[in-house]
């Protein structure tokens, strides 16, 4: 009897500890909990105006120009505006082509904010601006961080339109957003790409001394006899661009280091815009003590060399600058780096990261 | 007495000549057609004698003569005229059910003819143009946007199905694909063909579609 009942209080000893166990693996975001429940599915349907745009072509404190990367707004709300515009991309000190834009820059504005961030986003096709550069074209734009009808938020906008739409950011990570209008191919080799950051709600559970934004993409160009450049959709149709880029230009950040001082802690948020290619990642003469996969800190790498990024596809990369000197970072594949696809982290100067 | 009987008859004539329907079997022409003259009371799009350029030679396509301009082809039963850019992307979208209609009208001896109206425009970024969606029509370069005022033509790109009579019987875009992302619901100006050139009345002569604004010369 006295076996019975100690058996008896051993198991539901057991029971209540696994019960325990289930009830507290069910609560908060931990990897093996079900954080979906908070997010937000869907948004209301979008607005088409025409009303009148005047003014920058981007506004909104959760935007920054690549490669800075501007502190993630201290709100739940974002109101966001990237203007689409047809103007000419500087490549170099020689060359430069027609382009559409968002924002009036190639790549278009960093968006910074943070999971579970709700952005409130208007877009004006500002194109029939500048009829003497290109014809007015529609465009729309497509954010891979929301999770909305595309049918709705990522429908053409005319030239002079408007479309306003909300989304909710749902999770961490490193995305792009381009135009979505056909061709696609056509519309992102002419400029129409970006780069969203979603940081965890709680931040990253690492502390950096500095971050940059790095977006790689492919330019794809021909020389008309008359001398003049214009995209190129039969060579970007054969994956085979005139330039790879860091940021916008080839070679961009060999002529304009990032700067770094010798024990620092870096972050670079990158993203390969592609539209064709992809990217090999690496910084030669560090290894990256962290590695997120598409930004998302569960996607967790560590001691990586080299990185691959498929076209679209972003992370966040961290390491230490083991000393003084010159970090060179290269998408690997060799022939993208002889296309441009190269630059520098500049630690030389004499200054060290305070420990 | 007699010439008092008459007049009725003369103003009831004057009248149906005067506000004869503008358009007889066709379409319906827009008014700038009509300010331009280049229709008749019947909504014809007049013919005249000269050929129509050899867009073959580009050199002599610069200038489309307003009088002399031969829309519709000897012999043909329809001629498509595709309004295009050479800097716009929409024509890509299209691309597979234009080279679909250049294999699909010679056979049905419609002929199609693309027309270039915007400012700016050259050969050079023309021949561009057909290198990067991979198919080349006959074409004309519209620098004066003659072709654009007769036709009424908005966007690029629009296509204008004229029949042996010079009467546009369908205009509009090529397909829906780019409403129905990607996915052709209706082959528009492909069915307009094929009616035309079987003697049906075109079933859709008017459809609307998405594209780039046409930049004016003047």
């Amino acid at each position: 009897m006295k076996s019975i009942n100690l058996l008896a209080k051993i198991l539901l000893a057991a029971m209540l500890s696994a019960f325990g166990v289930f009830a507290l693996a069910g609560c908060g975001g931990s990897a093996s909990g079900d954080d979906t429940k908070n997010m937000v599915y869907g948004s209301p349907e979008s607005k088409m105006s025409m009303e009148p745009a005047s003014g920058p072509l981007y506004e909104g404190a959760a935007l920054s120009i690549a490669p800075e990367v501007k502190p993630a707004p201290n709100a739940t709300e974002h109101r966001v505006r990237i203007d689409v515009n047809h103007a000419d991309v500087i490549v170099n000190d020689t060359i430069k082509f027609v382009g559409w834009v968002f924002g009036g820059a190639y790549p278009g504005p960093v968006l910074h904010v943070r999971q579970g961030d709700k952005v409130y986003f208007k877009m004006t096709n500002r194109s029939n601006e500048t009829v003497g550069i290109s014809p007015p074209s529609p465009h729309s734009i497509d954010f891979h961080a929301a999770m909305v009808n595309p049918k709705d938020k990522y429908r053409e906008v005319i030239p002079g339109a408007t479309i306003e739409f909300e989304w909710t950011a749902n999770y961490p990570g490193v995305y792009m957003y381009h135009c979505g209008s056909p061709a696609i191919l056509q519309h992102m080799i002419y400029g129409m790409v970006g780069m969203t950051i979603v940081e965890p709600k709680d931040g990253y559970p690492t502390k950096v001394d500095r971050e940059y934004a790095l977006f790689q993409s492919e330019l794809y160009l021909a020389k008309l006899k008359s001398g003049m450049y214009v995209t190129d959709m039969a060579t970007a149709k054969k994956k085979e661009p005139m330039f790879v880029c860091f940021n916008g230009q080839p070679f961009r950040h060999v002529k304009e280091p990032l700067k770094a001082k010798a024990g620092e802690r870096i972050r670079l948020y990158i993203l390969n815009a592609g539209p064709c290619g992809t990217s090999s990642f690496h910084v030669v003469g560090t290894l990256f003590d962290r590695v997120w996969m598409e930004g998302h800190p569960q996607n967790e790498m560590r001691g990586a060399a080299t990185i691959m990024l498929p076209s679209s596809g972003g992370a966040i990369v961290e390491f230490v600058v083991p000393e003084k000197g010159i970090y060179t970072f290269v998408d690997h594949e060799f022939a993208d780096v002889e296309a441009g696809a190269a630059g520098l982290i500049d630690a030389s100067g004499d200054e060290v990261a305070m420990k | 007495m007699r010439q008092r009987h008459h007049r009725p008859f003369f103003f009831f004539l004057l009248t149906i000549l005067l506000f004869a329907p503008t358009s007889a079997g066709g379409q319906q022409l827009g008014t700038d057609s009509l300010k331009n003259n280049s229709i008749d009371r019947c909504g014809n799009l007049k013919s005249v004698n000269a050929p129509i350029i050899n867009p073959i030679s580009p050199t002599s396509s610069e200038e489309i003569p307003s009088r002399k301009e031969k829309l519709i082809v000897s012999g043909s039963k329809g001629t498509a005229y595709f309004f295009l850019g050479s800097l716009c992307p929409c024509t890509d979208a299209h691309k597979h059910s234009i080279m679909e209609l250049m294999s699909l009208a010679p056979k049905k001896n419609v002929k199609l003819v693309a027309v270039f109206p915007n400012k700016g425009e050259s050969v050079e970024l023309i021949e561009h143009f057909f290198k990067g969606v991979g198919f080349k029509l006959n074409y004309l370069v519209d620098s004066t946007n003659r072709l654009v005022k007769r036709f009424g033509a908005k966007k690029t790109p629009e296509v204008f199905l004229i029949d042996e009579k010079g009467r546009v019987v369908y205009s509009g875009p090529i397909d829906d694909s780019v409403e129905n992302l990607g996915q052709i619901k209706n082959a528009y100006l492909k069915n307009a063909v094929l009616d035309l050139a079987e003697g049906r009345p075109v079933s859709v002569p008017r459809a609307e579609g998405s594209g780039c604004w046409i930049v004016r010369n003047r």
